[in-house]
C-alpha cells in the first residue's frame, strides 16, 4: 500500500508539481523546436519516453558500479546510445516521422530532462521507481508538448492534421477555427510568445492567492 | 591514486564497448531496412522524374571515384533501346547535415531533366522547407548546365542548404559531362 502511494507521488510529481518543462524549465529546445505540429510532437514524446526508459533503468541497474568521479560521463554514453538506436529503429521504420523530426531525434542526447532524470533519479533509487520516474517525467512532458502543439498549429494552420506515423499516406484534417489564422504561431517568434504565455499562466497559477485556513478554537 | 589512474579509463572503456557492441546490433537490423528503402524510393523517384524510361539499370560499379564527386549510384535509363539520360543519387551538404537527392541528367543535350529530394536532416521551417518547396523542385528542371550558377529567384532563410545543394549538383554535373564520356 505504501508503496502504491509512492509510485502515485512520484507520477503527481512529474506530470504536475515537478513538470519538467512548466516548473524545472527542462527540455525547452524540442518544446519550441518540433511543436509545430501534433504529429511531431506525439513522436518527439515518444523518443524521449523511450530513451529516458531505457537511460532510467540501465543507470538504476548499474548505478552501484559507476564511481561518482565518473559517472557524468557514463550517463551520457549511455544515453546517447540510447538516442542514436531509437533514431536508426525510426529511420528504418517511421521514416517520415524521422524526417520530419530531423535533427532534433539525435539532439535528445542534450535533452537536459534525460540527464537531469538520471543524475537526480536513477542514480539514487531502485529500478521499478526510476522506470514510474521515467513514467511521469515523459507523461508531464508529453503533455505539455502536446497541448502547446495543438495551440500553435490550430492558430497558425486554422487545421489539425493526424497522420499514421508508420505510412504518412494515411491521414486525415480537420478544418478548425476558420475565421482566425496567425501564421506567426507557425515560426519561431510565435514558438517564443506562445510559450511566454503559457510561462505566465503557469505562474498565474502557482501564485494564485490562497484561501486562508479559519482558525479553529 | 595509481589505482584509480587505471580504474577509471578502464571503466569508461568497458562501458564505451558495451554501448558499442548495441549500436551495432540495432545497426545490423536497421541498415538493410534503411538501404532497400532508400532503393526503392530512388525506382519510383526516376520514373517520377523520367517517365519515358524503359529501363533502369545500376552502373555504379564500374566507376571508383563516386565519394570525390558525393555520387553514392548511377543509373542508366533506356528509352527506345537508347540511352537518353542518366540518374545520379547523390549527396549534397546542407546546414544540419546530409541530404540525399536524385538528379536526372539528358545524355543528349546539356541540361538537368529534374531533381527529387530522398532525405535530409534540415531545420524545420529553413532547409527543410526549402526542399519541399514546389518552386526550388520545379527550378532545377530542364535547366541548362550553365544556368546553375545563376541562382533562382526564390527567396528563402537557408542559404547554407540552397549553396550545398548547388555545390554538389555541379559536381555531380562535372562527373556527368568528363567522367561519363561514354555513357
Amino acid at each position: 500500500m505504501e508503496e502504491k502511494v509512492k509510485f502515485k507521488n512520484i507520477i503527481k510529481t512529474g506530470v504536475f508539481t515537478e513538470n519538467p518543462i512548466l516548473v524545472s524549465a527542462l527540455g525547452l529546445c524540442p518544446l519550441l523546436a518540433v511543436s509545430t505540429r501534433v504529429d511531431n510532437a506525439i513522436g518527439m514524446s515518444f523518443a524521449v519516453f523511450a530513451v529516458l526508459l531505457l537511460s532510467n533503468i540501465t543507470i538504476s541497474l548499474i548505478r552501484k558500479l559507476v564511481p561518482n568521479e565518473i559517472r557524468i560521463p557514463i550517463f551520457i554514453i549511455v544515453i546517447a546510445t540510447f538516442v542514436s538506436c531509437i533514431e536508426s529503429l525510426m529511420k528504418a521504420f517511421t521514416p517520415e516521422l524521422h524526417e520530419s523530426l530531423g535533427i532534433f531525434i539525435p539532439l535528445i542526447v542534450v535533452n537536459c530532462l534525460i540527464l537531469g532524470r538520471a543524475e537526480a533519479f536513477a542514480s539514487k533509487n531502485k529500478v521499478l521507481p526510476s522506470i514510474i520516474d521515467a513514467v511521469g517525467m515523459s507523461l508531464g512532458f508529453g503533455l505539455v508538448l502536446i497541448v502547446f502543439s495543438l495551440v500553435r498549429e490550430i492558430i497558425s494552420t486554422q487545421t489539425l492534421t493526424f497522420s499514421n506515423p508508420f505510412n504518412t499516406t494515411q491521414s486525415f484534417t480537420l478544418t478548425l477555427l476558420p475565421e482566425l489564422k496567425i501564421s506567426l504561431f507557425g515560426q519561431a517568434a510565435g514558438a517564443f510568445f506562445a510559450l511566454g504565455v503559457m510561462f505566465a499562466i503557469t505562474a498565474a497559477f502557482h501564485n494564485r492567492p490562497k484561501k486562508e485556513k479559519k482558525e479553529v478554537k | 591514486m595509481k589505482n584509480k589512474f587505471l580504474k577509471y579509463p578502464l571503466i569508461l572503456a568497458i562501458v564505451g564497448i558495451i554501448c558499442a557492441f548495441c549500436l551495432a546490433i540495432v545497426y545490423w537490423i536497421t541498415n538493410p531496412i534503411i538501404n532497400e528503402r532508400n532503393i526503392q524510393k530512388a525506382k519510383e523517384a526516376i520514373e517520377e522524374l523520367y517517365p519515358n524510361v524503359e529501363t533502369v539499370e545500376d552502373v555504379s560499379k564500374g566507376y571508383d571515384n563516386l565519394d570525390q564527386y558525393s555520387i553514392s549510384t548511377i543509373y542508366d535509363l533506356t528509352t527506345g533501346g537508347e540511352k537518353k539520360a542518366s540518374a545520379y543519387q547523390a549527396v549534397g551538404k546542407g546546414y544540419s547535415g546530409d541530404i540525399v537527392y536524385l538528379i536526372v541528367l539528358s545524355n543528349e543535350e546539356e541540361k538537368i531533366i529534374g531533381i527529387s529530394f530522398i532525405s535530409n536532416s534540415e531545420t524545420s521551417g529553413y532547409g527543410a522547407d526549402l526542399i519541399a518547396n514546389e518552386e526550388f523542385v520545379a527550378w532545377f528542371k530542364d535547366l541548362p548546365f550553365n544556368k546553375l550558377d545563376k541562382g533562382t529567384d526564390l527567396s528563402t532563410g537557408a542559404t547554407k542548404t540552397m549553396n550545398g545543394i548547388k555545390k554538389s549538383v555541379t559536381k555531380v554535373i562535372d562527373f556527368h559531362s568528363t567522367v561519363r564520356e561514354d555513357k
